[in-house]
């Protein structure tokens, strides 16, 4: 797979604005943006996972099934379906796991996770195919298969290690093309009138 | 969930001033530079280390055009400029960010590059936001020269004569720079790769290194050239002089999202000019050296905004008021007056019937003659990390937050066109953020998310018709588009100066109140606006020299005034 080297910030900016154009909110967007970056900086294909994600599904609620302890999550929309299970595992509100019954974007789900981990200090766990992993630790081959996965807290906190004495991350060449073509969705066109007014400065400036 | 606030765990007995207040647009445009501004915050380190600046490469022709690089040594890291300068024609030179070549093109450069380095950064760093380049490169940007005055400069120097001081005085830099990248654009590296340099990994810290290094810059190319054009009459710059040019900077509308989007950062930015402002004004009693020194200080203050004159008829009123009531105050703040108990938290409260601009210089004051109180909150100015999003907090508490720190947003009418008059916006062309007329421009379903009051109003609003005993987790199942609103609500409950508590829709709202605001916090001064979303400043204008940064005074220049020759 053909490659290009990026900044971690130009692949959250770019993987937001690619959720943006792809429908979804500012706010979700952003998480989606922090899943690619935490995929990437473990040299794994964010930026075609997050592409994956979007061809999947879109913004709109998911209804998750209880069953006890458990918060069970059907097919599609694996943003919005990732997003609202963690949410539910983190909140203390007697959700002990959530299980994808069906994932179409394993590696989104990974990668929502692991953002979250990172940022709340947990120790997410993610069992595939019986094998119950540290979402920090684990083996992105196995997650990348799943077709099912279930997610509970671990008991030891996990180190935050991981992307912040990374230069950069190597990205899927066709997929950053993919998304920074995405991207350029949620910028205005440019026009005279815009060019003039939008900044409010002058076009030369030879004072 | 945890507790993030950063630079006031400390029990003041002067509270400090509430955000409702000091969050506003009007307050915020009023600020002015403090000791605690990052360029301050730099070059008092550089000046405790000692730091020496070399200039290992120097390939500039007789005309100003070639390469050179300037290195100094901070925290044991090694950091070089990597200059270029070129030719520009007069119809290409243009502040705007959608500019395509510039006078000048620089990098700061993680440790000492080599002439393989050198060659590649010149085949980029002229191209700016077209080039490419790596993660050893820190910082990119690139100025203009201020022409006329760069040619008078030249001229004058080529002839043995010194500049006219009153040009130096009205322009006082002689370049200006457009745009000043950093943390990941175009391939440079990420803010991480800083983390552990000590200061350098601070808020702007490495940004700031970099525009002193090219104000250095612009004194040895106007020599050079002048040097060139007549060696045999040649006169180097007289040091007073050449120590009241700065450098040039013109901001436009790019600054102004930073402010929203950080809102941790911002938050400690604020909350530490706050927190030293509550310290200074709990002091009972002042020594006589400190009264000397804030009378001294009001002097120079006084002068400086004698000097300070624009063309913008809105803040050249401002400065003709705060001149006035500077006057009025120092007639009051004598010596003998502040000799009284409680001398700055009276010094404070005369300012308080007086404009904002009066009121925020008294603060700048403050802080000014007290380095031993504040200087230490620079620290817990210079990182922050946002606030987790805690699913588990009730909608019923999640709705006290909006009450609570939201009331200025919950009560704007957004049906009324008035208040949603602006939108946001990012324009193609070189993706320059920009502002439209919502009801005349296209482009308004693109605008970016800087309605945090609309935002939190549309929250607060379907959460008074969602099931109270849901948790966050819960309700953003049902509400999904309320994610980004739920993060600045708990953030703003730890964080209390996070938010701008203003529309930034309305009609009213004013973008240079929030450009004036972030660059106060650089330590620019000489605010010199040019539309309501346009200024130009002057960056490190008094600042020491290279070889002027080990010196006991180096720390002396705010509000910088051109000094009369002995």
């Amino acid at each position: 797979m053909s490659t290009v080297k990026r900044s971690l910030n130009e692949i959250f900016t770019t993987l937001r604005k690619t959720a943006i154009a792809s429908g979804y909110s500012h706010g979700v967007a952003e998480e989606i943006g922090r899943a690619g970056v935490w995929l990437c900086a473990r040299g794994q294909d964010g930026a075609g996972s997050v592409l994956a994600a979007m061809s999947a599904g879109h913004e709109s609620p998911v209804t998750p099934r209880f069953e006890g302890a458990a918060a069970v999550f059907g097919p599609g929309q694996p943003a919005m379906a990732g997003l609202a299970a963690l949410d539910l595992l983190l909140s203390g509100r007697d959700i002990q796991q959530v299980r994808f019954e069906t994932v179409d974007a394993p590696m989104l789900i990974a990668g929502l996770a692991g953002a979250r981990a990172r940022e709340t200090g947990l120790a997410v766990i993610a069992e595939v195919g019986g094998v119950a992993e540290n979402i920090a630790e684990c083996d992105f081959e196995r997650i990348e298969q799943a077709t099912a996965m279930t997610l509970f807290l671990g008991g030891r906190p996990v180190s935050v290690e991981g992307d912040e004495h990374i230069d950069g991350a190597e990205v899927g060449a066709a997929a950053w093309a993919a998304c920074k073509k995405l991207a350029a969705r949620t910028h205005v066109p440019a026009s005279e009138q815009s060019r003039i007014m939008g900044a409010g400065a002058n076009l030369t400036d030879n004072d | 969930m945890s507790d993030r606030r950063s630079a006031k765990a400390e029990v003041s007995p002067v509270p400090l001033r509430a955000p409702d207040e000091v969050m506003r647009l009007s307050r915020l445009g009023a600020f002015y530079p403090t000791r605690l501004s990052f360029m301050r915050t730099l070059i008092r380190r550089l000046n405790r280390d000692r730091a020496r600046v070399s200039r290992p490469v120097w390939e500039i022709d007789d005309e100003g055009y070639g390469r050179a690089v300037y290195s100094i040594d901070v925290d044991g890291h090694r950091y070089s400029l990597a200059a270029f300068s070129n030719r520009l024609s007069a119809e290409q030179r243009t502040d705007r960010v959608i500019a395509e070549a510039w006078d000048t093109s620089f990098a700061l450069f993680d440790g000492e590059p080599t002439a393989a380095d050198l060659d590649r950064l010149e085949a980029n760093a002229p191209r700016q936001e077209a080039g490419r380049f790596e993660a050893t490169e820190l910082v990119l940007s690139r100025a203009n020269k201020s022409v006329r005055f760069f040619d008078h400069v030249v001229e004058r120097l080529a002839r043995g004569q010194q500049p006219d001081e009153t040009l130096v005085g009205s322009v006082g830099y002689l370049m200006r720079t457009t745009a000043v990248y950093g943390n990941g654009k175009f391939g440079i590296a990420d803010r991480t790769r800083l983390a552990d340099r000590g200061l350098i990994g601070g808020s702007f810290q490495a940004e700031m290194l970099t525009v002193w290094m090219i104000r250095g810059f612009s004194h040895d190319l106007v020599e050079h050239i002048a040097r060139c054009r007549a060696p045999e009459t040649f006169v180097p710059l007289e040091r007073r002089l050449r120590r009241h040019l700065g450098i040039g900077n013109a901001t436009g509308l790019g600054m102004a999202p930073f402010l929203v989007t950080h809102p941790a950062l911002f938050n400690n930015w604020v909350e530490g000019r706050e927190t030293a402002l509550a310290r200074v004004r709990a002091a009972p009693m002042s020594e006589p050296d400190v009264i000397a020194r804030a009378t001294e200080l009001m002097d120079r203050a006084e002068r400086h905004l004698g000097q300070w004159s624009v063309d913008d008829h809105r803040q050249m009123a401002r400065i003709e008021t705060v001149r006035r009531e500077w006057r009025e105050l120092r007639v009051v703040a004598t010596a003998d007056w502040l000799s009284s108990p409680l001398p700055w938290q009276r010094l404070f409260d005369l300012a308080a019937d007086r404009s904002a601009e009066c009121q925020e210089l008294v603060v700048a004051l403050l802080l000014e003659c007290h380095g031993n109180l504040v200087d230490d909150l620079a620290d817990n100015m210079m990182i922050a990390s946002e606030p987790a999003l805690d699913s588990s907090m009730s909608v019923d508490a999640l709705l006290a937050l909006c009450r609570t720190h939201f009331g200025w947003a919950l009560d704007i009418d957004f049906s009324d066109r008035s208040e949603t008059h602006l939108f946001w916006y990012v324009s193609e062309e070189k993706l320059e953020p920009r502002l439209g007329n919502r009801y005349e421009e296209a482009g308004a379903e693109l605008e970016i998310p800087l309605d945090i009051g609309r935002q939190v109003q549309h929250m607060a609003r379907d959460i008074g018709s969602a099931d109270r005993d849901l948790c966050v987790a819960e309700f953003l199942i049902k509400h999904p588009q309320h994610r980004h609103a739920v993060r600045r609500v708990q953030g703003v409950a730890q964080l209390p100066y996070a938010e701008i508590r203003d529309n930034l829709l309305g009609r009213d709202c004013l973008p240079i109140d929030m450009l004036r605001c972030k660059l106060s916090f650089f330590g620019a001064s000489k605010f010199d606006p040019k539309s309501d979303r346009w200024t130009r400043i002057t960056l490190y204008q008094g600042a020491p020299l290279f070889d002027e940064i080990a010196d006991e005074n180096a720390d002396d220049w705010w509000l910088p005034v051109l000094t009369c020759r002995q």
